[in-house]
């Protein structure tokens, strides 16, 4: 199986691309050519084009844009990835809960999850963003993940239904196997696919939340920079100086096809039957 | 004679559903004495597939046993009984060969660990162990080059390795008793003869007694002891197997058995008993054969027969046992 993962063209050029992020990331205090934060010269450095100083240009404060978008991979990518680690635990032990559960405890679940999909996302986080004063970038992200597991859950249950109806279930369960190992062994891997795909597509949704709450001031506050608050930023001059929100576009973008191109990979790998 | 290994002693079953009560089981009684092999035969809807999943507990939601059923198995009583006592018997007491080997396999995981997975449930061992212990099961049930085939997956081998491999995961717990649905209906002919003598071989080297559940009265002839035939919910006669095939005392026995020769003579027309298999929600009234009995008279219509002894160890649900007079009419 491992070596067939690496056989596969679109997971390893996905896996590549997820690895020069992270690392990117990761040592962007030795990679980005100046301070994120520092202001050089506000009067003549504002909105200058890409050049060999500045590669990326600089913005309306004359940052350097590459040394804020290295940084801003930390926060963005910390946030998405944990985020969605948090929507996904909570989304999948919900889900399999609801589809294994009794009825009633179904039912139950069910009408919470549309309650809370009835509830617009963004109007939720605006309003526990707000009443959080002083909110943390931890708080950000429990926030973010406790508003993102619906959709999981509903997967997850769905799966569970048409899987617990399967033979080898009923099978499982005459040669004596506790349900929690059915679970584990039997239901789980047979749902994971959906699950992680869900998951790699829902890490670019959430950077664009947080690009849109940092938009609207309640993301990650102005000096640290994330790519949501660049690409807010950017907005308003992207006519004069298109490079603010077209570099974390970029990356954004990038960020969202690699992981879905590891997803559909994972996809792949996971179901022995499509042979490589 | 000591007990029984398994003695199911008037099991009722119905389901409750939208459209009425339908009564699946009726007052079914069985025994299944150690390293004997036990046939079940019937037709679709006997309520052959309800006996069995009774037998391990795992009958769905809507169905009840009547509280005045008994299943014992090695002194343990198993109507109605709880989680703890299921957990003892399934797979390590009672194993399960289920009908689709394509479907009661799981296609994400290899054989290998699917068996080894089961062996771990029942006995406490390390994975290295469970492993070898899978590959010499897969031996046992014939399976060639073991060692491959465990790293293989289910849709990696054919219908006949499929059913061996099943066969394999149902004795990783060393069961007493191995109760086959339908083992042999997804597979093709030279194939069941082959895991039929499997199932009499297996009996022979473990010791283990054998509940082969059929619709197929041919195959039965060949490895089973005894045979009880079903309809429409009920135990219609229970004979060993010379006795069913020379001097059957049931209509419908004969009915089946009749169909099975016609096919071996290759007569133009199959003998095929006249109606279709009644409904569980609306069994006949009395007899439950009678409106597609040829003999049926009065009698039958009026008054549900009991199973009479028509010889020692054998019994038919018919009133021609009582009145053999009529059956020259």
């Amino acid at each position: 199986m491992r070596s067939g993962w690496w056989q596969h063209r679109a997971a390893r050029r996905g896996l590549l691309l997820v690895a020069a992020l992270t690392v990117l990331a990761l040592a962007a205090p030795l990679l980005a050519p100046y301070d994120p934060a520092a202001q050089p010269d506000v009067v003549g450095g504002q909105l200058l084009p890409p050049s060999w100083e500045h590669p990326l240009g600089t913005d309306l404060f004359s940052r350097d844009v590459l040394s804020r978008l290295l940084y801003g991979a930390r926060v963005s990518l910390s946030i998405a990835g944990l985020a969605t680690l948090v929507a996904l635990t909570v989304g999948t032990l919900v889900g399999l809960a609801a589809g294994f559960g009794s009825p009633g405890v179904d039912a139950v679940l069910m009408r919470l999850v549309d309650a809370g999909l009835a509830f617009p996302r963004m109007f939720l986080l605006l309003l526990v963003l707000a009443l959080w004063e002083g909110a943390s970038t931890a708080a950000l992200i429990v926030v973010l993940g406790l508003t993102s597991w619906l959709p999981t859950s509903r997967l997850v249950r769905a799966e569970v239904l048409s899987v617990r109806q399967r033979d080898y279930v009923l099978a499982a369960r005459a040669l004596g196997l506790e349900p929690w190992r059915i679970v584990a062994r039997h239901v789980l891997p047979n749902v994971a696919p959906p699950i992680l795909v869900s998951a790699a597509l829902g890490v670019g949704q959430i950077v664009l939340i947080e690009a849109g709450l940092s938009f609207l001031g309640v993301g990650v506050p102005p000096p640290t920079p994330s790519w949501g608050n660049m690409i807010a930023d950017g907005q308003h001059y992207l006519t004069r100086a298109p490079w603010l929100a077209a570099a974390p576009g970029a990356a954004l973008g990038l960020t969202v096809v690699s992981l879905s191109l590891v997803a559909e990979a994972m996809q792949d790998a996971l179901d022995p039957r499509a042979t490589t | 004679m000591s007990e029984p290994l398994l003695a199911v002693r008037n099991l009722s079953v119905s389901y409750h559903g939208p459209d009425g009560v339908a009564r699946a089981l009726d007052d079914v009684s069985l025994a299944v004495e150690r390293e004997e092999i036990v046939a079940l035969v019937g037709e679709s809807g006997s309520g052959k597939t309800t006996l069995a999943l009774a037998l391990l507990g795992l009958l769905p939601e809507p169905a009840a046993i009547a509280p005045s059923s008994r299943i014992e198995f090695a002194g343990i009583s198993l109507a109605n009984a709880d989680a703890a006592t299921w957990r003892r018997v399934r797979g390590r007491e009672i194993g399960m060969v289920f009908q689709d080997p394509a479907v009661s396999l799981n296609p994400v995981l290899t054989i290998g660990s699917q068996i080894a997975h089961v062996v771990r449930t029942h006995a406490r061992c390390s994975p290295p162990t469970a492993r070898s212990r899978a590959i010499e099961l897969l031996d046992m049930v014939g399976v060639d080059a073991p060692q491959i085939r465990a790293r293989q997956y289910p849709h990696q081998l054919s219908g006949g390795l499929r059913q061996r491999a099943l066969i394999a995961v149902a004795l990783a717990g060393s069961p007493k008793l191995l109760v086959a649905d339908e083992p042999t209906a997804a597979l093709d002919v030279t194939v069941q003869a082959q895991i039929l003598q499997l199932f009499a071989d297996l009996r022979r080297r473990l010791g283990m007694a054998l509940l082969l559940i059929t619709h197929d009265l041919g195959l039965v002839a060949e490895v089973a002891h005894r045979v009880l035939v079903m309809y429409a919910g009920q135990v219609v006669e229970s004979a060993s197997v010379e006795q069913l095939f020379t001097r059957s005392r049931h209509p419908y026995t004969r009915g089946l058995l009749g169909a099975a020769r016609a096919l071996e003579e290759r007569r133009h027309r199959l003998a095929a008993i006249p109606g279709a298999p009644p409904r569980a929600s609306a069994w006949p009234d009395a007899c439950r054969f009678h409106p597609r009995c040829a003999l049926a008279w009065e009698r039958c219509r009026t008054e549900a027969p009991i199973l009479l002894s028509a010889a020692p160890a054998h019994h038919a649900r018919c009133w021609l046992v009582a009145e053999p007079a009529r059956e020259g009419a």
